[in-house]
């Protein structure tokens, strides 16, 4: 099929001027409606998708900017939700601060502070 | 507007301090006071009246961002608590580590790609990214 529908477009190509080029056209044609039904499809299927990986990367960024943040202050740990950052385990008085420093740096909504202060 | 007047005395201390691109918002119930300070004692004086309205900052109603980090171009010193400062090979903790600031050690930041981390230089010619966070105006 490929081959027959291969030799018809090079002879359309080839005869242009002659009586054949309406058969070339019929070939160009189809192509055309076969390009246009995906392209149709993949316009339909975009808008809905867009709110929720845009939703789920703006935790998944914040995941990664908590831990960089809780890194250095072992025993502390960050869970990430809705662009809440909740922060358990222990710590010292004294770091405390340094730690809370971080974390709001990273542009949460809100931060549930249920942290054991030794 | 109760949270304003709730941290009053922590956003009159930022206004006083020269706190620059002084922002005060407050939504869904949370205020969020963001801006830039020239030094490290300015943060920790905010930092301090915070922790006396809302002790161990329990409540969860503000976000206190107050970048007190070197400016791009300028020197900074590493300000870790006692360890060395990690430079490296992009901005984020599972990045490879190049090298090694230590604690006290003035370095140049080059460049500052995001909120989080400075693209910075030591003396010794180690280049890399560091987290902002430990980096202090010189």
């Amino acid at each position: 099929m490929k081959h027959s529908k291969t030799l018809l477009l090079s002879v359309a190509v080839a005869g242009s001027i002659s009586l054949f080029s309406c058969k070339g056209n019929n070939n160009t044609k189809t192509t055309d409606t076969t390009a246009t039904v995906p392209a149709e499809t993949v316009d339909t299927a975009t808008p809905a998708p867009p709110p929720p990986p845009v939703e789920a990367s703006a935790d998944d960024s914040l995941t990664t900017k908590a831990n960089d943040a809780i890194k250095d202050f072992p025993g502390v740990t960050a869970a990430v939700s809705n662009g809440e950052v909740t922060l358990t385990g222990e710590i010292s008085k004294a770091k405390l601060p340094k730690l809370l420093q971080a974390v709001n740096a990273t542009h949460p909504k809100k931060v549930n502070n249920q942290l054991t202060v030794k | 507007m109760a949270l304003q007047e709730k941290y009053k005395e922590l956003i009159d201390a930022a206004k006083a301090a020269g706190v620059n691109d002084l922002q005060v918002r407050e939504q869904n119930n949370v205020l969020h006071i963001d801006g830039t300070a020239s030094s490290g004692q300015v943060k920790d004086n905010l930092w301090t009246i915070y922790n006396k309205i809302d002790p161990d900052y329990r409540a969860g109603d503000l976000i206190l961002n107050i970048d007190a980090s070197a400016a791009a171009g300028s020197k900074a010193k590493v300000i870790t608590q006692s360890s060395n400062l990690n430079i490296r090979k992009g901005p984020g903790t599972d990045q490879e580590i190049l090298g090694k600031a230590a604690h006290g050690e003035i370095i140049t930041v080059i460049s500052k790609p995001n909120a989080q981390w400075s693209l910075v230089r030591t003396d010794n010619g180690v280049e890399g990214y560091a987290y902002s966070q430990y980096l202090e105006q010189a």
